[in-house]
Formats: C-alpha cells, structure tokens, sequence
C-alpha cells in the first residue's frame, strides 16, 4: 500500500475476507462490546474482572507482554449448575483462543457470557490506555490550559484594567493609572514579605534627578537616531521615540516616591566622566545619563515597594502571591479579562475591559528558548545550553500565544548571550588558531564579541603590553564596562602585578558569565609558551601580534577598522594574556516575544490590535529589535521604567475609545 | 447526480482511565497529544471531504470525549467538516459528553456549530456503582453537570444510563431513572453491563419510544446517527479507531495512534478491511 493512494481508491480494489453487515459491530454505546481486533502488546500482570451472570463472576487472568498465561474463575455465586468440569472448559477455551471469541459450555450461557466479558475487560486493562511515542512538535507551553471550571473561582473582581506581572512595566503602568482614577488591579506571584525588584541602575535621559545632579541633557532626536542605528532599524520606531520623548518624566516619577535622604544614596554611573572618557566610538554614540542604586537599603527592591504603596494610597488594589493562568476571551476574541491560580487549586477571576501582560520573559523555561531564541540557538554547540539569570517563567508570553498574539520571528533579543569577549577591548583578541577575528573595540560593547558564535569553543586569547591600566582610562558609558577612574586604574596594574608573579600558573579572574586565566611575562615569547603549546598556534599568534603591531604604528586598521585612537599596540613588557573559553548562551534576562505595536497593544496573525490586551516590558518586543545593546547603562531598567507609564497612558486612551 | 446520503462519526478516544466495562481502544489524555490529534483530525476531515464530494451529510456523531479538547481547537475540527464535507440543511449533529467535563467555552463553540443532541454519559449516579464501573470523573462533577445543563438550557438532551450491574438493586436503577428523568431528556440510552436486554416499562408509559434494544425518545427525537447506521446505509468514520463503511467496505482507520498522527490521511492507516456482502 502507499500513501499516495487515496484511501476510497484503495476500496475499490478490496476484495478481502467477506462479512455480512450484522458482523460489524455497526452500533456503538459507550458499553457495546469491542469492535476491533487490535493487535495489542500486553502489560505483564494479574487483572481482575467482574460480571454479573446468575449470580457474579469473578475473573483473575495474568498476562506476559504478549500471551494470556493463566486465569482463575471465581462462579461459586453462580446459581447455575456448572461444575468443575464445565469451568475448567471455559478456561481452557480461553486460553486456547487468546481472547473472548469462544463457543462456551452447554447449558451454562449465561455464565459463558459473563465469563467472556470478563476476559473482556481484563485483556482491555492489560493493553492499558494507549500513548503516542510520536515526538509531538508542539511545545508544553504553546498548550493553553483547561479553562477555570466556575467553582473553581474563589473570588471574582470588576475592574477597568487588570496588570499581570508587577515588575517595572507592570507596576509603572498600575501606578499611572491609578493617579488617574482607574479602577486598576495588579497582581504578581511574589510574596508581598519577600518581594525583589532584580537591577540596580536605570538610564534616565532628560530627567530631573540627573540634572540636579549637573548630567547634562541629551539631544532627543540624536539620541533617538543612535538607537534605531544600534538596532539596525529593527526596533519600534515609534515605541523607541517614546521612551526617549518620555525617559525624564518616566525616571523622575518612579523616584518621586523617595525622601532626599534616599534619594542622596544615588550614584551617577560614568558621571562625571574622567579624563579620556569618549562620547563615541565610530559611528555609535554614548551618554552617562543613569540612576543608580546600589546600596543595601535604598535599593530598586525598596523603590518597588514605595509605589507599590503610592499605587494603592491612589486606589489601585495590589494582589500578591497570584500567578497568572489564562486570558479570558469573548466571542469576537477581544480580552475581557484574567485568570490567576491563588493555589490550591483555586483561582481569582479578574473581569477588566483590558489586560496588561507585564510579566517579564521566558528565562526558566528551557522549551521557549529553544522554541523562540531560534538565532542564539542554532549558534549553540552540542555542549552548550541557554542559561538565563532572571527566571522569569515566561507565563506573559504563553498567555499572549494562546490568546493569538503573534510572536516576534526576527530574533529576540537576550541581555548577554549572543557575544563573547575573550577580554578587555584594549587588547589584541586572537581565535583559538591564534588569529585575529573582530574589532576588539567595535563601538556597542554586545556586538564586539558576535564573530565567536560561529567560531570553534576552543581557548581564545586576549593579549596587552604593559600600558593595559592606563589604556582602560579609555571608556564609553556602557553597560559592563569599566569607568577609567583612578580607583579602577589602580586595580588594573594590581592585577597585572599578581599575574607577573604568579608565572605560569595565571591568575584566575572572573566576569558576569565566565572565568579566565591572565598570565604575565616579561618578553612576548615566554608568554606565548606559557598560553599556548601548539608550534603552529604559536606561531600564528607571533604572526597576529606582528601584524597588528604593524597596523598599530600606521594609525589604520586595514583588517578590521579599529579607531586609529584606541589601537593600542603590545610592544611593550611586561606583556599580559587573558585565555579564555567562551560561554555562548549566558544571559540575564530575554527581552522580546510578544509582537506590539507603538501603543503596547499586542497584535495578532495579521498584526491588527487585539482588542483589550497591551504588553509592556520584557515580554514584549520591540525596544531593541535584534539584540539588546546599551548606548547608557540602564537602558533595560530605564525603558521598561518609562514604557510601563507609556502603557497605562495608551490602556486610559483606550479607555476613552482613542485606540 | 443524485448525491449518497453520509454519517460521519468523528471519533476522540481519549480519557483519563479505563472504565472497568470498556474494552475499546483508548488513548491516555495528554493536552499536547490531543493537541496533536486536532491537528491530524482536521488534516483527515480535509482529505476525506474531498474524497467524499459526491455525498451528502445527514447525520454526525462526536463520539468518545471531545470535550476533552481545547474549545479553541473543538471549534477548528467543526468548523473543518463543515467547510470539507456538503452537509445536509438539517443535519444532526449529536456529542458525547460527560459530567465534568463542560465549560461554558465548550459549549458555545458547540452550540455555535450546529449541535443539536447533547448525549449525557451519566450510567450511574450512584456512589458505589459509579465507583464500581471507575468512570473518570469524580461523582460530585454531577451536580456541576447539573448547574451547566440547567444554566445553558440544553435542549435535545439525552442520558445515558447502565444496568444489571452487579449489586445494583432495582431501586438503585430507579433512583438514576428518576435523577435523569428530572431533566425531561428527549432521549435515553439504557446499556446492559452483562449484555441481558430488559425493556423498561418505566420509559414507555412515560411516552418514550423504544426503537433500538437501547434506545428510547420521545416522539420525533431519535438518534438519528442511530437510525442511519441502522438502516444499513454509509458512514465514515474520521480519527482515529473509528470504523467506516462505504462502498461496501468496512474498515477501522488507525494501526496505532503513532500511526494516525503521523500520517493520518494515508490508505496504509485502514485496519480490519472486510467487503460487506
């Protein structure tokens, strides 16, 4: 037979064993006998069956994988005359024919019949329910949950807007509306005693805080600009202006909530800049515009509960310990609302006329990343797995999918991961086979390292001379980079003293996601043998160096287009070398899934508005387009900080049938 | 062309376990198999519909558990037949369902398809025999079924009840008789669990028709699947372990459930081929 036959094609060539109509079990109730005769593989055991015949019949049979092997009758309530004789004939007939479909003993039919119903059910349980061993494509989580039976409901509420997820989006968009008299309801599976705000600093353009602080302001438009080009022009538009437009109100209003006490504790990242600071390198532009709070008790966890407080002083009614289930549909698929399971197996609906998805990305839900960080994981060796810090459980995004939002396919961006740095962009970095790769100083400090993606996880080296420290003064304000201060400095040459001292055994270092080894020596040579024992890597390495040295003194970059300025050659001893073994899909946090539009409201199949659902923060694309990248630190905090106020400002607009 | 008139039982032979009587095939629910298994059906019902185009569609019978599906996908695989196949102005269209297993969403998409006979698998509300024959699901889901059937006025309602089970005294039947017939079913199904047929009298001095060993309606309220599949004419069945006959061939469609959803449209899925003579 062949598939490419049509199956009422096939028919018409059966002229297979014949059977009258009667023979095929043409009616079937949910109690009428089998109708099939399944070739079945059997559980090995004992089962038991009972029917009523005269009296009741009882049936033990025992099975291996593929034979019945023994049964036992009980028919002593039989009121019917069979003796021993006319059991043992049952039995044997059963045996014989391995299944129910015997002739049975004269003068004892009812019992037969019984009997046969008991092997029935006893041969049913022995094949068990069947299972598929066909490796379903659909994901666990693309699989949307039962619904919420009613008396499964604890407690329902009324509300105009329901915000799932109270992180930075969510509780900036709780908070917004609430100062303007909606009836909002926020609701988070944190605890209220133990509640964590993750982050420390926000990039804040233009806002108060800042300039009273002396950082000056930021062009808008020029700022802007250098984020639709680190984006490749893959981010919103719209929604990028937005938060830039926005970024001071967005910063200042989440602060407002501190004293001037706690508002002194804030530091200023790469403000004021130091000596060699840079606004740009190439084409790519920088600003030191963040708030940072990095001290123990003032402290983005402490900020969180401040206006979680002013949220519901203004009105709003703040639910903890509630973790999202499902969307709530109508007929015409607009969302009219929210259920959350309280636990124990009870659940609170949440009636709204719109719902914002507020609750972060996917990073505990290994099936999602490998379903939608598709370009990060195609770069994933057989060794290597994604392993994501914020273990957000990407509840927000499945709940978006299964309400037909369309998921972001142009790659979503990951904070860290797609990258990797073999070490400071001051030095020459060298691939496994000792050659230079990449613009070790390209200007976004995330798209320096992309070239390892596709390169072998072998050892990558990263080499300095003995100016390593005084070049660090060389710096851009960027998330994970080094400010160029004294202090800092300092600290370099320290380290690269311990590294001298220590010989061939290296100094172990270590950065966000990754540990390394820097070796020190006094001329190029005893260094390389110390890193490295291959002759011809050895010898590409001496090559790479000379050639770069060369391009170093000629002021151009003619391999990879290094800014004449921070080609720092390594002709100088002592000479330094970090060796380091990449770590491909590290990251904090993932930054994109749900498809919206410049308003936040998430978009279906044909990227039309799906009536009452917004998205805002990390599980919503967008901000960056491709990867995340960070022309000020605090870019991520700063913009889910602005964007989650913007939100509350398109949900009143829709509100108002403006949307 | 006069067109051949057509059933079609769409099979869903999921559940959470075995009841101790049942003896067919059953497939271990998992929402990402049956999942999968909308999907496979909707491919079939796509193919088959082209390959039946010649007839008309005068009866359906959702059989097994559909409402075991998502509401979303139920939807999907009704919406398919009605695109695939020429349904008949006045098609029936019957569903098994049991306690329990209702949601409002579930039965709007239903009643939004056209389903016009709600078949109720109750067999027993009494405790111990409902624990006895190990339905799958808790007995106190029946008063829930009650909320939902009173609460969405489903009409053309039928129960479906058990007997000569073993312990069950006639009082017991008569207390299920008297719990359904609180409904006013238009029908009732009565099965026997050790196969001896008893007529109920009950039944017909209330005015219901007996017109098959099981069944009993009210006048102008059979089962109409039924009444087809009786008269000897053709049906099809769709999904998997679901039987067909049609010119003049019976079959079962499905080697295995690997099978079926790996390839459910193909001629190598027929099982238990036999020519009717």
């Amino acid at each position: 037979m062949s598939k490419n036959i049509s199956r009422r094609n096939f028919l018409k060539g059966v002229t297979a064993s014949a059977v009258g109509l009667a023979g095929m079990g043409l009616l079937s109730g949910c109690a009428s006998k089998s109708e099939e005769n399944v070739q079945g593989i059997y559980t090995p055991g004992t089962y038991t069956a009972t029917a009523k015949g005269m009296g009741v019949v009882t049936m033990k049979a025992t099975f291996d994988a593929n034979s019945i092997t023994a049964i036992e009758l009980d028919v002593s309530n039989e009121t019917e005359s069979i003796g021993g004789a006319a059991k043992d004939e049952l039995i044997n007939q059963l045996l014989k024919a391995q299944s129910a479909d015997i002739d049975g003993v004269a003068g004892a039919t009812v019992t037969g019949d019984a009997v046969k119903q008991c092997l029935e059910n006893c041969i049913a349980q022995a094949k068990g329910l069947e299972v598929t061993s066909v490796n379903i494509e659909e994901s666990d989580w693309k699989v949307e949950p039962v619904d919420v039976a009613e008396s499964g409901v604890d407690k329902t509420y009324d509300v105009d807007v329901a915000v799932v997820g109270l992180g930075y989006a969510g509780l900036n968009c709780v908070r917004y509306l609430a100062e303007q008299g909606v009836n909002v309801l926020g609701f988070d599976s944190q605890k209220e005693d133990s509640f964590q705000a993750m982050g420390n600093e926000g990039a804040a353009p233009n806002s108060k805080v800042l300039s009273e602080r002396g950082v000056p302001a930021v062009d808008k438009i020029e700022y802007y600009n250098n984020w639709m080009i680190n984006s490749g022009y893959q981010a919103n538009p719209g929604l990028v202006m937005k938060w830039v437009q926005n970024a001071g109100e967005g910063m200042d209003e989440w602060l407002s909530v501190l004293n001037d006490e706690q508002k002194a504790v804030m530091t200023t990242a790469f403000y004021p800049p130091v000596d060699k600071q840079m606004d740009h390198i190439g084409a790519f532009k920088f600003w030191p515009c963040t708030a940072s709070f990095y001290s123990m008790e003032v402290n983005q966890s402490l900020i969180s509960k401040l206006n979680r407080e002013k949220a519901v002083a203004d009105g709003a009614t703040i639910i903890y310990g509630a973790e999202a289930y499902k969307l709530i549909k109508n007929d015409n698929n607009e969302i009219t609302g929210v259920y959350a399971s309280i636990g124990d197996e009870k659940f609170i609906r949440i009636n709204a006329k719109a719902v914002v998805l507020a609750a972060g990305g996917f990073g505990a839900n290994q099936q999602m990343q490998k379903d939608l960080l598709t370009d990060l994981g195609g770069c994933l060796t057989p060794d290597e797995k994604f392993d994501i810090l914020m273990d957000s459980d990407g509840k927000a995004v499945q709940m978006g999918y299964w309400a037909g939002v369309k998921l972001d396919s142009l790659g979503i961006p990951t904070m860290n991961g797609k990258h990797f740095h073999p070490g400071e962009p001051h030095g020459l970095w060298l691939n496994y086979q000792g050659k230079r790769y990449c613009n070790e100083f390209y200007g976004p400090i995330e798209f320096r390292g992309r070239t390892a993606l596709q390169q072998s996880r072998d050892h990558y080296f990263a080499f300095y001379d003995s100016n390593l420290a005084e070049n660090m003064r060389y710096c851009v304000p960027s998330h994970g980079s080094t400010q160029g201060t004294d202090a800092n400095v300092e600290s370099v040459k320290e380290q690269c003293a311990q590294a001298l001292s220590a010989g061939k055994d290296g100094v172990e270092g270590r950065d966000l996601s990754a540990v390394y080894t820097r070796y020190g020596a006094e001329t190029l040579d005893e260094l390389i043998d110390m890193v490295c024992d291959d002759d011809k890597i050895k010898a590409q390495i001496k090559k790479s160096i000379e050639r770069y040295n060369e391009l170093c003194a000629r002021g151009v970059d003619e391999d990879f287009g290094r800014e004449s300025k921070l080609m720092f050659p390594v002709k100088d001893g002592p000479f330094y070398c970090d060796v380091k073994v990449p770590t491909i899909g590290w990251m904090m946090c993932t930054c994109g899934g749900l498809v919206i539009n410049e308003e936040q409201q998430c978009l279906d199949e044909y990227f039309r508005p799906i009536k009452g659902l917004f998205a805002s923060g990390n599980c919503a694309s967008g901000r960056f387009g491709t990867e995340y990248f960070t022309p000020t630190p605090g870019v991520s905090l700063g913009t889910v900080i602005t964007l989650g106020r913007e939100c509350g400002k398109s949900v009143e607009k829709y509100l108002n049938g403006e949307l | 062309m006069v067109s051949s008139k057509l059933a079609l039982n769409i099979s869903f032979p999921f559940c959470y376990k075995r009841c101790t009587y049942c003896t067919k095939t059953v497939c271990k629910y998992d929402p990402k198999v049956v999942k999968a298994y909308s999907k496979a059906l909707i491919s079939e019902i796509e193919n088959m519909g082209e390959e039946f185009e010649d007839y008309t569609v005068e009866s359906i019978y959702l059989s097994g558990s559909p409402c075991l599906m998502e509401p979303s996908d139920l939807n999907r695989v009704l919406e398919k037949v009605r695109e695939a196949f020429k349904l008949d102005d006045n098609v029936f269209i019957a569903v098994k369902t049991r306690p329990g297993e209702y949601s409002r969403a579930i039965l709007d998409k239903l009643r939004d398809n056209g389903v016009n006979h709600y078949i109720v698998s109750l067999m027993t509300a009494n405790e111990s025999l409902h624990q006895f024959l190990g339905r799958p699901y808790d007995i106190d889901k029946i008063s829930m079924a009650d909320t939902a059937i009173r609460n969405f006025n489903m009409r053309d309602l039928s129960f479906e009840l058990m007997y000569n089970m073993p312990g069950q005294s006639e009082k017991d039947f008569d207390n299920d008789l008297n719990r359904i017939l609180s409904y006013k079913p238009e029908h009732v199904s009565l099965y026997s669990f050790n196969g001896k047929i008893k007529n109920c009298e009950r039944l017909t001095d209330l005015g219901y028709i007996q017109y098959t060993e099981n069944d009993y309606c009210l006048e102008g309220h059979e089962n109409r699947y039924i009444m087809h599949l009786k008269d000897g004419k053709e049906y099809l069945g769709l999904g998997y372990r679901s039987r067909s006959y049609v010119d003049g061939v019976s079959y079962v469609t499905g080697r295995s459930l690997d099978f079926y959803l790996s390839d459910p449209t193909s001629a190598d899925n027929m099982t238990d081929i036999k020519r009717v003579i």
